[in-house]
């Protein structure tokens, strides 16, 4: 391998450790949206901002949230619902028509991630993980058979149910 | 000749005056600096309009004898008066009130000029009747009230419980018009119609609030003893109203052309319908060429609800591409008894057969809790429908989204909407969104 490999080598590895690192991304505590107003708007036309975690009109979280943004055509929101939300706006005259839909703008809102997970007991055939709530452990899941063999050899696990998380070994 | 032409024509408009009225004004009526008092009974002139002020009339009774079909109009006040001398938004910015008003002769427009109708439906009214709205003939005799208009108007009956108080108490009268009204706390029948009434329409009003009990009967246009022709019930807002039925017909009734169209029917837990939605009674009553299409019903339908036809009557038609929602309960489900019925979706309910119906589940409106019962996707496609039942409540098409939308409100009906710019869509912390 020459130099100018072990460089890009090196360089593509730093590459995706930055990647790796920018893909935990922090809870979103609050959001702005903005919008172009409708074609036909005028003084009167009010915005509604619409927003789920689902596309699908079949399902309950379907825009199951809506705010009315008044007027103006920007709209913040704190602390909104957890998951991978779906936004969208649309506009409503004084006597209550409701336009077609804006296009849908999305965004991920997962919550943060724990600071540390450990294995409290690790016997033949199971093992307690644990997560650090603040200063206290508190029990998370019993995982049993089919992790033997990983929890046998130690390694490392990874939480991966939303964000990516180490496991510290005992 | 032409001079007799020219005579006639000229006294013609000179007898169709405008006056500008006041309880008790006591003025020539000329402007609002010279208010007259409203007259009573026979002592309107035909052809003249009364533009009333705010206050409050009393009980009116309107029985000017008939000239051909020549209206009396009696309008409220407002800015389309501000040319006229001592005009002043102080005179009409409350409304003007009357105890009952009772119908004594025909050819009558009665005009609140403000309010009500889809975004206003319990606002705004120029005129309040704190009464019931009657002939003076009531199971008497046709002495001709008929061709009557109440627009704008908000009639308030006032009933806590099942009073037996009708709202609108009417027998042997034809081509009788509600429009942009809202009709509330109504103790009993809400359209209490009798003996015989064609033509008649109720549009764009919205009637909240009836109350029954297990010896009040309630319903909401109850049809007794003749045939009636040619009834309209459109793009009207129906909100917690108890009773038989809402739209029926009593033991010997018919009800013969019923059009039931793009109508808001919601109901929250506790008001029901005995016989259904649309029923007879078991002892006879009949609808027939009833239309019964692009309705939205949402709420609780653990009781009698749907197209029921107990007993000895009977019902035909056809209903289609209405959205029924239970909010409440899950499995329930219901007939159309015979009428021919497609292309309705039935939300959390038990499946039901026929040509395009369906059973999803959730709650497909934007708001239903605040009234607003747009989709927030367009629903399902439904049939297309020929004029006049192809507009809903907004004159907006049903196909204004791309699909045929059912229930009551178009999907997309407020044209081309907005667009979010990614741009200036930001989080705080400076992460732009994708």
């Amino acid at each position: 391998m020459s130099i100018l490999q072990r460089t890009i080598l090196i360089l593509s590895i730093l590459l995706l450790i930055a990647l790796a690192a920018r893909a935990v991304v922090p809870p979103l505590t609050s959001v702005t949206l903005a919008w172009d107003k409708a074609p036909s708007h005028d003084e009167t036309i009010t915005y509604v901002l619409q927003w789920g975690t689902s596309t699908n009109s079949a399902s309950t979280n379907f825009y199951n949230n809506i705010i009315n943004a008044g007027t103006g055509t920007r709209m913040t929101l704190v602390n909104p619902t957890t998951g991978y939300l779906y936004f969208r706006v649309v506009a409503k005259s004084v006597e209550g028509l409701v336009s077609l839909p804006s296009n849908v703008v999305a965004e991920t809102n997962y919550p943060a991630a724990p600071l540390q997970l450990r294995m409290q007991t690790n016997t033949t055939s199971s093992v307690d993980l644990e997560f650090l709530d603040g200063a206290t452990w508190k029990h998370l899941v019993t995982v049993s058979n089919d992790f033997q063999t990983v929890l046998s050899q130690r390694q490392n696990l990874i939480l991966r149910s939303k964000q990516n998380v180490p496991l510290l070994p005992q | 000749m032409k001079f007799i032409l020219l005579l006639l024509v000229f006294m013609h408009a000179a007898q169709a005056a405008t006056l500008y009225c006041s309880p008790s004004g006591g003025g020539s009526g000329a402007d609002f600096n010279n208010l007259a008092t409203l007259p009573n009974t026979t002592s309107f002139t035909r052809g003249n309009t009364y533009i009333i002020i705010e206050g409050s009339y009393g009980a009116k009774t309107f029985s000017t004898a008939t000239s051909g079909s020549t209206l009396i109009t009696i309008k409220k006040a407002s800015t389309a008066d501000s040319a006229v001398a001592g005009y002043a938004t102080t005179l009409f910015d409350a409304q003007a009130t009357f105890s009952s008003l009772t119908m004594g002769s025909a050819y009558w427009t009665i005009d609140g000029m403000t309010g009500g109708g889809p975004g206003a439906w319990e606002s705004g009214h120029g005129i309040l009747v704190n009464g019931a709205i009657s002939d003076d003939s009531f199971g008497v005799s046709d002495d001709n009230e008929d061709n009557c208009t109440f627009s704008q108007i908000e009639v308030d009956i006032g009933s806590v419980a099942a009073e037996d108080v009708n709202a609108v108490s009417i027998t042997y009268i034809n081509n009788w018009t509600f429009e942009r009204c809202f009709i509330h706390d109504i103790g009993g029948d809400v359209f209490k119609i009798a003996y015989g009434c064609d033509n008649l329409i109720v549009e764009y009003c919205k009637i909240k609030t009836g109350y029954q009990s297990g010896t009040v009967h309630s319903d909401v246009f109850e049809a007794q003893a003749a045939t009636f022709n040619d009834w309209t019930m459109r793009y009207n807002f129906f909100e917690n109203l108890n009773g038989t039925y809402m739209f029926g017909a009593h033991d010997t009734a018919t009800v013969d052309g019923y059009i039931i169209h793009g109508n808001i029917i919601k109901r929250a837990n506790g008001f029901y319908f005995g016989n259904g939605l649309v029923a007879t009674l078991s002892a006879g009553g009949t609808l027939t060429v009833l239309v019964f299409n692009q309705n939205t019903i949402f709420g609780d339908f653990d009781a009698s609800v749907g197209i029921s036809n107990p007993g000895s009557g009977s019902i035909s038609g056809s209903a289609q591409n209405n959205v029924w929602v239970e909010d409440f309960d899950s499995g329930y489900s219901f007939g159309y008894s015979s009428l021919t019925q497609s292309y309705n979706s039935h939300y959390n309910m038990d499946t039901v057969s026929g040509t395009g119906n369906e059973t999803p589940s959730g709650d497909p409106f934007t708001d239903s809790a605040a009234g607003d019962f747009s989709t927030l996707a367009d629903t399902t496609a439904g049939t297309s429908l020929s004029s006049p039942y192809d507009v809903d409540m907004f004159g907006n098409s049903y196909s204004a989204g791309g699909g045929w939308t059912r229930g009551a409100v178009a999907y997309g009906e407020g044209g081309g909407g907005p667009s979010l710019n990614t741009a200036r869509s930001t989080r705080l912390k400076g992460l732009r969104l994708r």
